[in-house]
């Protein structure tokens, strides 16, 4: 609800602010109340941010993630090996592999995962670009690392399936023993995975 | 494991109460409506963060109240656990040891409660709705994190029927095949599951219901699958493939039912007493000690399988049962390992010797 007296313009930006997550009445009140206080070159800087994001900001045309201009900062790093690519359901999961700074293959974002329920067919994502870049050659393994929940178990299988009798490696991540933890008190399910995911020594 | 204190305010009836309960049997004790049943129900709730009585959260909160707030001091493993449950805007939220607890399986690991509640009995007579809660509860109880597999499994069944609705004109051949493949492997897991939890059961009910009757009651309980191969005849992944099979045998039929026919969530859990159905033939006072026996079982197998007994509540258990069974079941609990709890309005005079009784009365329980 608007706060009363407050003008509309305010409130306008308070509703805007509210639609994002973790964001309620309190505090995008507070840091719309704040921005004010800071003057207009606060609120003008903000302003240029947010329309340069929604001006510049297209997805890349190789791997569908974030990017300024032709191809995102991870397709351009000369450093990265683009015959492995491992697709996510979207850039929270990219940003998130990338923190661990262990990978240095490139990605690619199906933007979602498949969901009957949710309207989200495996046209709506990038299933056909994946398999075209495949085609394209030079791709030696896909690492399908969508969520381990339903959606997220039912597009690893669709994807295995779209890329079957082409000549690539289709991996999965593996899910098993968390460090640090026994295996008396382990749960038979992610026990059972684990076994199944073995490894050489 | 016990529950050391209890701190409940505005949950029901009770606008605030602290309740130190003792080490064995706890005996709660009052006349209808005075807040029996809330206290143990305060009990559950904070181990199962759901009720036994009702899914709509905001009935738990007093009337008149805004949020009910439960805190627990619980012995556990050695250690003791602070656990705190509010109930605001039919919204709760956990924290053990003052770190947030995102579900269940959380709260599971500082708190076990078995818990037989009076609607219980009832499920022998209902659909096998009832049944498949009633072990996919123990199996969660005797691995916390079963619930991953449980609510995948229900998305992925739920998934299925969205696609069946859609049409065989309407829908994604590559997706339908992914879905059943998925599916399949979660109900080959939950079929594995359950049958091994309910193992743990019957291997321990009979030797616990015989005292409870006055003797031996012949009881068969098992588990009932229209597509399932026989127990111990196929690894999870033959009876994955086999299920995906017969899923896709049936997906057009399927497809006019509206409904996924075949698969775990279809199974049952069937009851015989005395060489017949317990749906239709048993009393309810054999009922009502058939589950008894089935909590006591589930105690014991968890007391075997985490290491330490669960703690048992059993509300209003001696209802419906002569003045023998009573005195079983009251013998019974006085030589339960672990902490437990019971209610009623009357309970035999040997239940109270060497039990920690509390009177309730409008919301307040006094230690007697």
């Amino acid at each position: 609800m608007p706060s009363p007296g407050l003008p509309a313009s305010v409130n306008g930006l308070i509703a805007e602010l509210k639609k994002l997550p973790g964001v309620g009445e309190k505090t995008a009140t507070r840091y719309v109340l704040h921005l004010l206080g800071r003057g207009r070159d606060a609120a003008d800087a903000l302003g240029g941010a947010l329309s340069a994001v929604s001006t510049k900001v297209r997805p890349c045309p190789r791997c569908h993630f974030l990017a300024d201009g032709d191809l995102c900062e991870l397709c351009r790093d000369p450093g990265r090996d683009i015959s492995v690519v491992c697709v996510v359901e979207g850039a929270p999961d990219l940003l998130a592999i990338e923190k661990m700074g262990e990978y240095r293959g490139s990605y690619h974002v199906l933007g979602g995962a498949i969901s009957a329920i949710r309207g989200v067919t495996p046209d709506r994502l990038r299933i056909r670009e994946l398999v075209a870049r495949v085609d394209a050659g030079g791709v030696a393994e896909v690492i399908v690392a969508t969520g381990a929940d339903a959606e997220g178990e039912t597009t690893a299988l669709y994807v295995r399936k779209a890329l079957e009798g082409r000549p690539v490696r289709v991996t999965r991540p593996a899910t098993g023993i968390p460090m640090g933890s026994s295996i008396e008190f382990l749960d038979s399910v992610t026990l059972l995975r684990a076994i199944r995911g073995r490894k050489e020594l | 494991m016990r529950i050391l204190s209890i701190e409940i305010s505005a949950f029901r009836n009770i606008a605030r109460q602290v309740v130190e309960p003792g080490p064995g049997l706890n005996v709660v004790l009052g006349s209808n409506g005075q807040g029996k049943t809330n206290l143990v129900e305060a009990i559950a709730f904070a181990s199962w963060l759901r009720s036994f009585r009702t899914s709509r959260t905001s009935d738990l909160v007093a009337s008149g109240g805004e949020a009910a707030h439960l805190a627990l001091a619980v012995e556990s493993g050695g250690a003791r656990r602070h656990l705190e449950v509010s109930i605001a805007a039919g919204v709760r939220r956990a924290s053990l040891d003052g770190s947030p607890v995102r579900s269940a399986r959380d709260a599971l690991s500082a708190l076990v409660v078995a818990c037989l509640s009076p609607d219980d009995p009832a499920v022998l007579e209902g659909g096998p709705d009832g049944r498949r809660a009633l072990l996919d509860r123990f199996a969660v109880l005797l691995d916390p994190p079963r619930t991953a597999l449980l609510s995948r499994h229900s998305r992925l069944l739920r998934e299925r029927n969205a696609l069946l609705r859609s049409g065989p004109e309407a829908w994604d051949e590559a997706q339908m095949d992914a879905t059943e493949e998925a599916l399949a492997a979660a109900g080959a897991e939950l079929l594995a599951v359950r049958r091994a939890a309910l193992a743990e059961v019957v291997a321990r009910l009979p030797a616990i219901l015989a005292p409870l009757a006055g003797g031996p009651m012949p009881v068969s309980i098992r588990y009932a699958s229209r597509w399932a191969p026989r127990e111990g005849t196929a690894a999870p992944a033959g009876t994955a493939a086999q299920l995906r099979a017969a899923m896709r045998e049936v997906r057009v039929r399927d497809s006019a039912l509206g409904y996924t026919s075949r698969g775990a969530h279809a199974d049952d859990v069937e009851f015989e007493l005395l060489g017949l159905a317990a749906k239709g033939h048993a009393s309810r006072g054999q009922r009502k000690l058939v589950m008894l026996a089935w909590k006591a079982a589930e105690a014991a197998a968890l007391a075997e399988t985490r290491g330490e007994a669960p703690v048992l509540v059993l509300d209003d258990a001696l209802a419906d049962l002569d003045a023998d069974r009573q005195e079983a079941v009251v013998a019974f609990l006085h030589a339960h390992e672990g902490q437990s709890f019971v209610t009623g309005a009357i309970v035999p005079g040997q239940a109270i010797v060497g039990a920690t009784v509390f009177r309730a009365s409008a919301g307040a329980f006094e230690r007697v």
